[in-house]
């Protein structure tokens, strides 16, 4: 996995921050368009994507982008 | 390449008199890949790339249909069920973003749509002619409506699924 191409894919969930504001140390979950919605939208693509299942306990025991893709990368 | 968006209008559709006992796989199949699998796919990619503006408007012509049974509109009904309650949905999950998501579920209305199969002009006129109204819709009527609900006359509607039916049920 490419963390680069991950942060794109994460950044698509968002509609409202600029990608550019997405890096590894960003607390995603801080972000002003962070919802639930987000979370669903995270679960799905990294299904669709990666062919992998996370729940959202995981992503919400994530501090940042790169704890995130850490999650996923481990499954 | 498709400009952002401040309204949609999704109404393409077909029409379809099976009796349920003759249902078959591509029956449903036929109805439902028109009348609710593409709306909701065109609308997905819509989002996915972001073309829907701050403060659009989602219009989906549903029907009367949706819950008014009549003989062999079984699959029609039921993918016009679906959308309405799709586009509930969706409305729930664009209004943080003030986008609003609302149906139009018009009666019978005069276009190709219904004069199709077993069904005869004799027919028509007679349930036409039951209409408190006394006609059926015509495409003009659906789209005031339309146009009502991509305005901002329409700010705080969402959700909604509005009858224009001529009094008819």
């Amino acid at each position: 996995m490419d963390i680069h191409k991950f942060i794109k894919q994460l950044a698509e969930q968002f509609d409202d921050t600029d990608p550019s504001e997405i890096k590894p140390d960003t607390k995603f979950q801080e972000l002003e368009d962070w919802s639930s919605l987000t979370a669903m939208g995270i679960i799905a693509f990294v299904k669709t994507i990666y062919g992998k299942e996370i729940t959202g306990l995981e992503i919400r025991s994530c501090n940042t982008v790169a704890d995130l893709f850490r999650i996923v990368s481990n499954k | 390449m498709l400009p952002n968006l401040d309204g949609i209008v999704h109404c393409a559709g077909i029409g379809q008199r099976i009796p349920c006992r003759e249902l078959r796989e591509d029956d449903i199949d036929e109805v439902m890949n028109t009348n609710f699998k593409a709306p909701v796919m065109l609308q997905a990619e819509i989002l996915r790339q972001k073309k829907m503006n701050r403060e659009g408007s989602i219009v989906f012509i549903a029907s009367i249909a949706a819950e008014s049974p009549s003989m062999g509109n079984a699959v029609y009904s039921a993918s016009k069920g679906a959308i309405i309650s799709y586009a509930n949905c969706l409305g729930v999950e664009l209004a943080p973003r003030h986008i609003r998501v609302n149906c139009i579920s018009p009666a019978m209305v005069r276009t190709g749509l219904i004069f199709k199969g077993a069904v005869t002009e004799e027919a028509l006129k007679a349930d036409e002619a039951r209409y408190p109204l006394k006609r059926y819709g015509t495409p003009k009527d659906i789209a005031y409506l339309t146009v009502y609900m991509l305005s901002e006359a329409s700010a705080w509607m969402t959700g909604s699924n509005v009858k224009i039916t001529g009094g008819g049920k």
